[in-house]
């Protein structure tokens, strides 16, 4: 039903703009994809082929005066049990051109995020149904997407001894990004500490991108910093994690009988857990461009940093606690595409994902206690075509060859025999009908 | 479980000749001989006469939004004509596909606005000679009596 209404609102818009005078810009964009993988499920019954998979957004621009730009864009998606078409604003603000160096945003600010991670709810807008997910990760695109708040941007002319040095640009985005209830990197947090979550909350953020189009025609090149404040309370799962933590407390304590006694009283499972701390997002990387050939590489590494306090139970007491949780993922990719004719284009990429960058291997670390080691990585090579119809119109198919399984502890819930049940060897292939106005 | 693993290294070499393969094909493509001129052309109330290149550039890429006095710049374009790829990859240094694709970008993610598209070159003088701070091109120098201001290019 939420489809069919945005479906009718876009095309209500569609009339609505071509009576309208050139005052106000209305646009918009429906994306239909299909999913199949031969093992594992990417997202829900994808090993059955699913269309839980779409996109659409309406989008309104005006410029109030010379210096002032309005725009607002209502989108939802569909991506298994992410999204489900819940219409939300994707952004909605006031842009002011102070000068070509200094310009201000204030309202709900698309992420920045490297390269085309402001693409990423576009399908039109890029080469490939799935963006690189080493550097693009689904479970983090809620976190990514908008931001409360104000940005300031420009542009700078750099010369050195009287030699042009390209163009500078930078964003500076602060301020609060809403995280909903069961959002991918509140999975991904409460599956590292292997937590069940009740509740969670952002606190502000802020991101610094800045890109230099160096003087060499075509090339650009990338670095950003992201950081956002975030929190987490649940219970402890009754898991070999904290199993394995309690064996770990007990093994410094000399006194066997206080050991002992530890051991029979002290409970660190299902117990309340807190979370508080930051998580951060280092992107860096270099497009090239020359004519219709585009190659690209960037690298993120996510880090998370957090305190944790555990209220243990010992008898009839409790007893807190304290810890750290210090991760940091890496993810990094290479891509290449083509416009071989204009309703022909060819792109490939090569992604690779560790989500602990110290445990490539996943045999080390306490985290994939309980899983296969495979999901200590996930390596990624894509081959996708897109076929332009017209300006309006695309149609993408895409194939994945992949090895690993970080993605899939990503985006789908599943449960401690579910790891076991996953192949390490898996094809997804991807279709995407796209449409704009 | 799978084991696919002996497939890994080879889905690798054919990636790597792939990309390999179209950096061959990217870096021996022929550059189109294009002799056709380019006049830059604008509403008479514009105060700049002339430009460079690179001001172009980032007057259609919207990095420059205002002309000198603070007049909003309104940006023309003919999609699907000759003088329209010839200004695209001689001034802005993208393709036409390229360049649509940057207009959506800024449009859908709220930094821009499409510019206003014409189908043919009257249609184009016409609306600039009558909107304050338009800019377009054209393939001729336009006719005697419309009253647009020619911009000269320097580097």
């Amino acid at each position: 039903m939420k489809k069919l209404v945005c479906i009718l609102i876009v095309l209500f818009s569609v009339n609505l703009s071509m009576a309208m005078d050139d005052e106000l810009d209305i646009h918009g964009f429906v994306a239909q994809g299909f999913l199949k993988t031969d093992h594992n499920n990417f997202i829900q019954n994808t090993e059955d082929g699913t269309f839980q998979f779409n996109e659409m957004g309406l989008n309104f621009n005006t410029q109030l005066s010379d210096s002032l730009l309005m725009s607002i864009q209502f989108f939802a998606s569909d991506f298994g049990d992410i999204g489900n078409d819940e219409i939300t604003i994707s952004h909605a603000n006031v842009d002011y051109y102070f000068r070509e160096w200094l310009c201000i945003k204030a309202g709900i600010n698309r992420g920045a995020f490297g390269f085309y991670g402001d693409t990423r709810d576009i399908d039109m807008l890029r080469t490939y149904v799935f963006l690189p997910t080493s550097v693009y990760p689904e479970a983090y695109r809620d976190c990514i997407n908008s931001a409360k708040g104000v940005e300031i941007h420009g542009n700078m002319y750099p010369s050195l001894l009287a030699l042009e040095m390209g163009d500078l640009s930078y964003r500076f985005q602060y301020g609060f990004i809403d995280i909903p209830k069961g959002s991918g990197i509140e999975r991904i947090l409460a599956k590292r500490g292997h937590t069940d979550t009740l509740s969670s909350s952002t606190d502000t953020s802020f991101n610094l991108l800045l890109t230099w189009d160096t003087p060499m025609p075509g090339l650009r090149i990338q670095g950003q910093y992201v950081q956002i404040g975030y929190q987490l309370n649940g219970t402890t799962k009754d898991d070999i994690f904290w199993k394995q933590t309690k064996e770990d407390m007990l093994l410094g304590i000399e006194d066997d009988a206080y050991r002992s006694f530890l051991e029979d009283s002290l409970v660190i499972t299902n117990v309340p857990i807190n979370f508080s701390g930051d998580i951060s997002m280092i992107v860096y990387g270099a497009e090239y461009t020359r004519k219709n050939l585009v190659i690209a590489f960037e690298e993120a590494i996510y880090g998370q940093a957090f305190d944790y306090t555990i209220d243990a139970r010992l008898s009839d007491s409790i007893l807190k606690k304290t810890d750290s949780l210090n991760n940091k993922g890496l993810g990094y990719y290479y891509a290449a595409s083509y416009q071989f004719y204009d309703w022909l284009k060819m792109g490939a990429y090569y992604a690779v994902t560790y989500p602990l960058k110290d445990d490539k291997k996943g045999k080390d670390n306490l985290v994939f206690i309980d899983r296969p080691s495979y999901f200590a990585w996930q390596k990624d090579s894509c081959l996708s075509l897109e076929f332009d119809f017209n300006r309006h119109s695309s149609l993408k198919l895409e194939a994945h060859y992949m090895d690993g399984g970080t993605q899939l502890d990503y985006i789908v819930n599943l449960d401690p025999e579910g790891y076991f049940d996953t192949q390490r060897y898996w094809y997804l292939f991807a279709a995407k009908l796209s449409f704009n106005f | 479980m799978n084991s696919h693993y002996p497939v890994q290294p080879k889905i690798r070499f054919i990636f790597l000749s792939a990309v390999v393969y179209i950096l061959l094909s990217g870096f021996s493509v022929q550059i189109k001989a294009d002799e056709n001129e380019v006049i830059i052309i604008g509403n008479p109330d514009i105060f700049e006469s002339t430009l460079t290149k690179k001001e172009i550039r980032d007057i259609f890429l919207e990095k420059k939004r205002k002309w000198t006095d603070g007049k909003e710049i309104v940006l023309t374009v003919m999609y699907h004509s000759t003088i329209h790829e010839t200004f695209m990859i001689r001034y802005i240094n993208k393709t036409p596909a390229q360049f649509l694709n940057f207009c959506k970008h800024l449009v859908f993610v709220g930094q821009g606005r499409f510019p206003k598209a014409f189908s043919s070159e009257e249609e184009m003088m016409d609306y600039i000679e009558k909107t304050s701070g338009a800019i377009g091109y054209l393939s001729q120098k336009p006719p005697e009596g419309k009253k647009l201001k020619i911009i000269t290019l320097t580097e």
